[in-house]
């Protein structure tokens, strides 16, 4: 049976609370938050952290799209500058004082880190589907409008389309992330340990480590891209086919085709 | 394939990485594994929204069926609600969690009920259905394109647009109430048929009396006058008429001036709706009909017939024969093109592609030596031409002179200064000139760099492409599409009026000539019409229902025709359709109350200033030509009538009838 007719108007702040999907998805963002608080709290301060938790909440309930990134981008920031010590001493006037030394070092790879990273990236997930159900979930990509017809509505994710399937895969896989990114840092942590790089040509231990990073992400993007590009040669049309051979030829060709309809077009007019 | 919340929090979650990393003997591992995390959930999300793009899109399949009441129709009726209900699966094993299809509408039609498109999920057993009703105005054609699907991830990161092309046509045809709901009531009998018409020379079994002779051997007793045998005192035979059932042949004007206009309010719309009433009505009472369709070179022609599959027939080419707008053989290519490029990229997203319909940055580039502004080149070029060669005449002649050992260093300094000298200031102003030469070059080059002339080229360009691949034509016609404009515009006129996209038709070409005036359809009109008088029997009515105005002063060839039929005793009329927006006026207006008439219409209307000189102008030559037309054709004793007037199907009927012998229709 056809959804009912889709409106522009967004749902309201109570569905998050009645509609069972939507209620899933903030009570999970909601619990991956206080735990991040929890763990927080001991590494930036109370304050701050809260900030964050402030800046989550418009992005659970209001729809604020940029509340995640600001969450990651201001996380990102406080376990490198807890508590904003090292802004304040640069906005007092000293800003060789604070070299971006946090006085902090976290050690190595512990529960409490991966809990921590687990935390994020569930509420993350949860943030993200929850503004694909309520706010918006596809690009206005409406197909060309004619006369009289309505505007485009905006296209938003149906909560009749949420499975209890989503969570269970959601919450199993997240330790699996969580764990490929262990081991990811192990291996490059690892790989680094050997000290072939690091030192060579004055190149720090991090930005070697940076430099494999980088060079993995990209070969793995090109192999993964040549494959899918591959397969899709493969399974061309005949159509896209010849378009791709006929642009071929006209490449190679343009110039005295250019020139040959040149002539035809100066003869017609004689 | 990544949307821009996807690429935001890539971004991001990149620079959260490079920071983690770069800082992680500071900070330790924690930033570098929140990163890391969240990347591997997004890079395991792109991998398997690929997948299912690569691999479950493309095996989305549908069928769409048209309901008509609870049955499933394969035609559909002008005016008549229709049901249309697509079925889509999926046949594949992966699953698409968030899909959105939208079954593409028919131009031409309004829907009625329901919605044309669906959210949902699809997987190997489900089965997703769209359904609503649409409702088409006016006879004619209409096209079903497809399923435009679009695909998204859970979190809207990434997105993916399709369109799952599956063509199907269907016809419209004219609506059949009018001809058994809406009959006459008016009586028609007793009328008698004009003085020396020429009815019937047959006899036959019919009804009426048609002469009286004397007795042949052989005769049947039964057919014997008794009364005037009596009274001639020798026996007498009556003959009756023969029952041939009145023949009406329609000649339909389809040539492209028919056919300008919005769909619903073109010359072509007005002639089939009458064409229709009259077959269906003369039909009902089993007269036979056939039909013409005339256009500027070609001729249709369906002999005359009287069965239902016969009518059903001729409302298919009617109906086709409405389906197109006009090609015009000029056109603005930059409004065409507005128009096709859209479309294109919503029909043939995967021939419109970039990494397949490839732009080469270089097509930009305006080479100016190819062009009949090279001499701006050339000409600045020749003094550094001079020049040098003159430079070059002296470099020999010193050459010459060390070589036939001449001591030229003795004044080096002195000659080299007479030469330099010499020709310093024509090498400044030849360096100069050259220089302006080489910026003529590069402005001229890189003008195709910039808008407009950039995007009209790449738009262009993609859509040269697909129509060469739509039409499987040789290798470059592209190329051809590219450099010759009127053979585009032809062919993206066709693109448009394919997939029943309306679009602006030139009507003047550059000299204020009218393009759709065609002297050489009367010639066609003229041949078709013979054609149908010799193949003619007794009884026949030809209607002629051609759009005459712009042809006035041209119609020998067609009123010759006209006149061999009515040399051969049949009836002719002609109903010419009516330009929309011309007001019908009173004929027993003279002239300057005519223009008083229209300059109150324009005012009422709203016209101002220039625009109501135009109309005036325009309206007051339609009904001087359609004054010069009925005049014309009332001299070969044939009615002219307008489309516009709504009694002109009853005037074909009662002339029909006035045909069949004074006999009274119900």
């Amino acid at each position: 049976m056809n959804d009912p007719e889709p409106t522009r108007t967004p749902p309201a702040i109570t569905d998050l609370f009645r509609v069972p999907a939507m209620r899933n998805y903030f009570l999970i963002a909601v619990a991956a938050l206080f735990i991040y608080y929890t763990l927080m709290v001991e590494r930036s301060g109370s304050l701050t952290t809260l900030l964050v938790i402030l800046i989550a909440v418009p992005g659970l309930t209001a729809r604020w799209v940029v509340s995640p990134p600001l969450v990651l981008l201001l996380t990102t920031y406080l376990l490198f500058d807890p508590g904003f010590e090292g802004l304040f001493v640069m906005i007092q006037g000293y800003p060789r004082a604070w070299s971006g030394s946090t006085g902090w070092y976290y050690g190595q790879l512990d529960f409490t880190n991966m809990l921590l990273a687990a935390a994020i990236l569930v509420y993350v997930i949860a943030q993200y589907r929850l503004l694909s159900l309520f706010h918006k979930s596809m690009p206005d990509d409406p197909p060309p409008r004619r006369k009289g017809q309505p505007e485009p509505t905006t296209p938003r994710r149906p909560a009749r389309l949420f499975t209890e399937g989503e969570l269970g895969s959601m919450l199993l896989l997240v330790p699996l992330w969580i764990a490929g990114a262990a081991l990811g840092w192990e291996m490059l942590a690892g790989y680094e340990r050997g000290e072939r790089l690091g030192g060579v040509w004055g190149i720090t231990r991090p930005f070697v480590r940076f430099m494999l990073f980088v060079w993995f992400l990209a070969m793995t993007v090109m192999l993964i891209s040549v494959v899918f590009r591959y397969l899709a040669l493969l399974r061309m049309s005949r159509r896209e086919a010849r378009l791709l051979l006929q642009d071929e030829f006209w490449l190679e060709t343009r110039r005295e085709q250019e020139r040959i309809h040149r002539w035809r077009r100066w003869f017609r007019n004689l | 394939m990544l949307t821009s919340r996807g690429w935001w929090f890539l971004f991001i979650v990149l620079v959260q990485i490079s920071l983690g990393l770069i800082l992680s003997d500071r900070v330790g591992p924690v930033l570098a594994l929140i990163g890391f995390g969240l990347l591997a959930w997004f890079g395991t999300e792109w991998l398997l929204f690929r997948v299912r793009v690569q691999f479950a899109l493309p095996q989305v399949k549908f069928r769409r069926r048209l309901f008509s009441g609870k049955r499933e129709t394969p035609i559909l009726w002008a005016g008549q609600d229709f049901e249309v209900r697509v079925e889509i699966v999926l046949n594949s094993r992966l699953s698409l969690s968030y899909i959105t299809l939208q079954d593409r509408p028919p131009s031409g039609c309004d829907r009625v009920d329901g919605v044309d498109d669906i959210v949902t999920s699809l997987s190997a057993t489900d089965v997703a259905a769209i359904e609503y009703t649409l409702r088409c105005l006016v006879p004619g054609e209409i096209r079903f394109e497809g399923v435009r699907i679009q695909v998204a991830d859970l979190q809207g990161f990434f997105y993916q647009r399709s369109f799952r092309r599956q063509k199907a046509s269907y016809l419209v045809l004219p609506p059949l109430a009018d001809a058994e709901g809406n009959r006459r009531t008016t009586k028609s009998h007793n009328i008698l048929p004009p003085p020396g018409l020429h009815r019937l020379r047959q006899t036959g079994g019919g009804g009426e009396l048609h002469d009286l002779r004397d007795y042949r051997p052989g005769d049947p007793p039964k057919m014997i006058a008794w009364k005037t045998s009596a009274r001639r005192d020798r026996l007498i035979i009556k003959e009756f008429e023969s029952d041939v059932p009145v023949r009406c042949t329609l000649f339909v004007d389809v040539s492209s001036s028919v056919r300008i206009g919005p769909p619903r309010d073109t010359m072509l719309s007005q002639i089939t709706t009458i064409s229709s009433g009259i077959a269906q009505a003369a039909l009902s009472d089993r007269d036979h009909v056939g039909l013409v369709l005339v256009d500027e070179k070609q001729t249709e022609m369906l002999a005359p017939a009287r069965t239902s599959r016969h009518l059903i027939d001729l409302l298919h080419r009617l109906a086709r024969a409405n389906g197109s707008p006009p090609i015009s053989p000029v056109g603005d290519i930059a409004a065409l093109v507005k128009l096709a490029n859209p479309l294109a990229h919503e029909i043939y997203p995967d021939l419109m592609n970039r990494r397949i319909n490839r732009i080469p940055f270089r097509m930009f580039w305006e080479p100016i030596l190819d062009s009949r502004h090279a001499w701006l080149v050339l000409i600045p070029l020749l003094p550094l031409a001079l020049a040098f060669g003159w430079f070059a005449t002296y470099f020999l002649s010193y050459i010459t002179d060390f070589r036939e050992g001449t001591d030229w260093s003795r004044d080096v300094g002195g000659e080299a200064y007479a030469l330099m000298g010499g020709l310093l200031v024509p090498l400044l102003i030849s360096a100069a000139l050259a220089l302006f030469s080489l910026l003529v070059w590069l402005v001229f080059g890189m003008s195709g760099q910039f808008p407009p002339w950039y995007t009209l080229r790449m738009r262009r360009k993609r859509l040269a492409s697909l129509f060469a691949v739509l039409d499987e034509s040789p290798l470059g016609t592209d190329a051809r599409y590219l450099d010759d404009d009127a053979f585009f515009v032809k062919r993206i006129q066709l693109f448009l009026a394919e997939h029943h996209r309306r679009y602006p038709v030139a009507l003047f070409d550059e000299h204020g000539r009218y393009l759709f005036r065609s002297e050489a359809k009367v010639e066609t009109w003229a041949r078709a019409h013979l054609h149908s008088v010799a193949r003619g029997r007794d009884n026949e009515l030809f209607v002629l229902l051609f759009d005459l105005f712009e042809l006035e002063n041209n119609l020998d060839g067609l009123l010759r025709a006209v006149r061999v039929a009515r040399a051969r005793h049949h009836q002719v009329v002609v109903i010419s359709p009516w330009l929309p927006g011309i007001p019908v006026l009173d004929e027993k207006l003279d002239a300057a109350e005519r223009t008083k008439e229209i300059r109150r219409i324009a005012v009422s209307v709203g016209f101002r200033g220039v625009e109501t000189q135009l109309f005036l102008q325009t309206a007051e030559r339609y009904h001087r030509a359609f004054t010069t037309l009925r005049r014309e054709f009332g001299r070969s004793g044939v009615m002219l009538v307008r489309a516009q007037e709504h009694e002109s199907v009853r005037m074909i009927l009662n002339r029909m009838d006035r045909l069949r012998g004074v006999r009274a229709r119900r």
